[in-house]
């Protein structure tokens, strides 16, 4: 991704979580608690689109140990 | 906010064609017939069995448990610790089958329509469009405008292609190994595993006997429309260039060439997938907003919605760097993923639904037992299961047989098709019964009730 797209989305994230923590009254604390959590979360993925090479997602994971062993199991004859 | 929305059994159908079917049109077929070779088309059947498993799990769940999503019931039953985190297991699930869906779409669009709009644009405008459907009752009825047309187009591929077609590129049929056919089998099951998107919607189906009828009847059309394609694609490309495209269906479309006016007809048959296909995502988001806001312990879902598309949007540009990685997931690791997560939590539903089942079996809706509708339900409901039981026994036959005699094979095919479209009309019928019988209990209620 584009750097300059990245710190876009990075500073568009964090003016949103801002603004909802301005208005954020009809709201119990959990739910408060979840929505910061889910900005975090955002903020520190599109952070993470900087290193290239990390993997953070579960599926290349599970692809990684997973996938090899059915395709031999599939293929094997 | 979940109990006020009204879909009726037949958009329940159909949601569920669109959710199952459209999904693995993109690049999953690949690895079907990458495995299973010419008998990848016989991919379809166990796969539907298990699905019409998880209907019955879920219905017997809005038996027992009324107006409860399956998020709640899983902090019903296992408590606020173990259920939550189930439940979390069952976010990331749902996460992961959006990550697939929206990263899968965005590079298929690239490939085949815009192929200079960065992937990150595409992704965006795709989660906006998300982000714009709030309830499952306005997807159902945009689907109900979709899903028809889009199985519709799909028959019609039978039409434009008949000057394609040649049976000899499916021959010799039921050659590859028991195995190869089981483990086809076994990879769709992670697609038709989708259909637990719908435990998020329990309180939207209030009668279960009915929702369970348009479950099961979405299910076969799948099945039936699933193995039509594949017919058609390995008859028009045969197994060794279908097993290589990135977007096999999308090639099959590419190879129309009725007459020289009738040009790119894939535009128009990706202009009535994509809104299928979009709804699926809907389902999908939906279903995820609504399993987070049950960790707020409320059902309003709207305060999410945007961290939930940021998330979004920020998972699927982190998730498969390349087209080829995401069809190895799908096609063999997806499948042992949905099952490691899917078969004890339904397992301990289903025995947990019978347990409390058997203390509230007084409280049964539905048709009572001994009339002329029940008999009519029994009745196709039976037509319908052994249909899909003999399409298994049927492929059973023709593989003990082929060797004796080639045509054997083609024999099967015919049956199966046969075996198949009567299910799904059976399945239909077993819906419209109780629909009808539902109707008619209503009215006669009114028409008491005025009189009093």
């Amino acid at each position: 991704m584009n750097n300059i797209f990245q710190f876009v989305f990075i500073c568009l994230v964090i003016i949103m979580l801002l603004q909802f923590l301005r208005k954020r009254k009809y709201m119990t604390s959990r739910q408060r608690g979840i929505v910061v959590f889910l900005y975090i979360l955002a903020i520190l993925g599109f952070v993470a689109l900087y290193f290239p090479n990390l993997q953070l997602m579960p599926s290349h994971y599970l692809k990684e140990w997973i996938s090899p062993y059915v395709k031999k199991w599939a293929t094997y004859r | 906010m979940l109990q006020k929305q009204v879909v009726s059994h037949r958009q329940v159908a159909w949601l569920v064609g669109s959710v199952l079917l459209t999904g693995s049109m993109i690049t999953f077929y690949q690895s079907l017939v990458q495995v299973a070779k010419m008998d990848a088309w016989f991919s379809q059947l166990l796969p539907m069995i298990y699905a019409i498993f998880i209907c019955y799990v879920l219905m017997e769940l809005v038996h027992i448990y009324p107006g409860k999503n399956i998020f709640e019931i899983m902090f019903l039953i296992c408590g606020k610790w173990f259920g939550g985190f189930i439940n979390l297991i069952l976010v990331l699930y749902i996460l992961t089958i959006l990550t697939v869906d929206v990263k899968g779409l965005s590079f298929f669009i690239q490939a085949s329509l815009l192929p200079q709009t960065p992937l990150e644009i595409i992704l965006l405008v795709f989660v906006l469009l998300l982000m714009s459907y709030r309830t499952l009752e306005v997807a159902a009825r945009v689907n109900e405008i979709y899903f028809p047309t889009h199985i519709i187009v799909n028959f019609l591929l039978f039409l434009f292609l008949a000057n394609e077609f040649s049976p000899e590129r499916f021959e010799p049929m039921l050659s590859s190994g028991v195995k190869q056919i089981l483990i086809s089998n076994y990879m769709s099951m992670g697609v038709y595993g989708d259909i637990i998107l719908f435990g998020a919607f329990l309180p939207v189906f209030i009668q279960p006997q009915l929702f369970f009828a348009a479950f099961k009847h979405g299910v076969i059309i799948v099945g039936f429309m699933s193995s039509l394609i594949l017919l058609v694609l390995l008859g028009v490309m045969g197994y060794t260039i279908a097993s290589r495209l990135n977007y096999p269906v999308l090639s099959l479309v590419q190879q129309i060439h009725v007459t020289d006016f009738l040009d790119r007809v894939e535009i128009f048959m990706l202009s009535l997938w994509f809104p299928a296909f979009t709804i699926k995502v809907i389902i999908a988001y939906l279903a995820l907003l609504t399993g987070i806001g049950t960790f707020g312990g409320e059902r309003q879902h709207k305060p999410y919605n945007p961290p939930v598309g940021f998330l979004l949007v920020v998972t699927s540009l982190l998730s498969f760097q390349h087209v080829e990685e995401m069809e190895v997931f799908v096609g063999y690791a997806y499948s042992t993923m949905v099952l490691i997560i899917q078969v004890p939590l339904l397992l301990f539903l289903f025995f947990r639904s019978r347990i409390q089942g058997s203390k509230r079996a007084h409280e049964k809706t539905g048709i009572p037992p001994d009339n002329r509708y029940s008999r009519f339900y029994r009745a196709m409901s039976w037509t319908s299961n052994l249909s899909i039981v003999g399409c298994l026994i049927a492929v059973s036959i023709g593989k003990w047989f082929f060797e004796m005699d080639k045509s054997v094979g083609q024999i099967v095919v015919i049956v199966i098709i046969c075996l198949l479209f009567i299910a799904m009309v059976a399945s239909y019928c077993q819906m419209q019964v109780v629909n009808h019988y539902l109707h008619r209990t209503r009215t006669t209620i009114a028409s008491t009730g005025n009189k009093h």
